[in-house]
């Protein structure tokens, strides 16, 4: 699992993650992703394109950064799911609880509430 | 080790209840799908499972803290991957289990939980018996279709 940073600015964070979201994979970038992310308090996108699938370990991982973002009125968005990671989300109920978006321009403009 | 029977072909791995044999589990199953490519989603379907109702049992399956084995038998037929787990913890019937509760906005939301879910919601059909004190329980992963 690797956790690459593509953008930290004043208005936003932007990271990729790559590879398996499992356990192991979790273990690996969880303490640098939630540094990356819950902790900067920024809207945030995630990319997840290269997230080749997910168990609960991995949308534990999520809904925790999630959830610190959102006690600070900061956005989230997942970007561009692969469809078994989608419907993984989906059988976890959080499509809804997520923005899932496919589109980076529109990702960008609705983690900062445009 | 893998054998052959009417097509199928199977494989099984002991492991102990210790959340760093997950690596092992992993390594096996890459190597048998890299010997017994399975469609897209049989394949993610099935590493979901792994993970998950491996997790559980060693988090949740004991009373002590002991080493206990945990066996894992995969096997794949033309239409349907099996996977077989076998243990000594406590009864369990993952069938049962509760469903989280998933209309929750993210604020109420309970962490963890999730996997057993997952697992009943990606399969397609999980058996389970409890025989001379061993949870027995079988995961049905469709493999006819991509």
């Amino acid at each position: 699992m690797e956790l690459k940073i593509i953008e930290e600015s004043e208005g936003l964070t932007h990271v990729a993650l790559i590879g398996p979201l499992d356990i192991a994979g979790v273990q690996e970038i969880e303490i640098p992703f939630l540094s990356h992310t819950a902790k900067r308090n920024k809207p945030t996108i995630v990319d997840l394109s290269q997230v080749t699938y997910i168990t609960s370990m991995g949308i534990r991982m999520l809904i925790s950064t999630a959830k610190a973002l959102s006690r600070v009125q900061a956005k989230m968005v997942l970007l561009k799911p692969q469809s078994f990671v989608e419907d993984t989300l989906k059988a976890a109920g959080l499509e809804h609880a997520f923005m899932v978006l496919h589109d980076g321009e529109e990702a960008l403009k609705r983690v900062r509430g445009e | 080790m893998t054998g052959a029977g009417r097509m199928s072909k199977s494989i099984r791995i002991t492991i102990k209840n210790d959340l760093s044999e997950l690596v092992r589990v992993n390594e096996t199953a890459v190597a048998f799908l890299a010997e017994h490519p399975l469609p897209p989603r049989a394949e993610y379907a099935l590493h979901i499972t792994l993970e998950e109702i491996i997790t559980n049992t060693i988090k949740y399956g004991y009373e002590d803290d002991g080493a206990h084995d945990i066996d894992v038998q995969i096997t794949a037929d033309p239409d349907v991957v099996l996977v077989r787990f076998e243990d000594d913890g406590r009864e369990f019937d993952p069938r049962g289990a509760p469903t989280p509760d998933i209309d929750k906005p993210i604020e109420e939301r309970q962490i963890g939980g999730m996997g057993i879910h997952m697992v009943r919601t990606m399969s397609d059909g999980i058996t389970y018996r409890r025989a001379h004190g061993r949870n027995i329980l079988e995961v049905r992963i469709s493999a006819g279709t991509s």
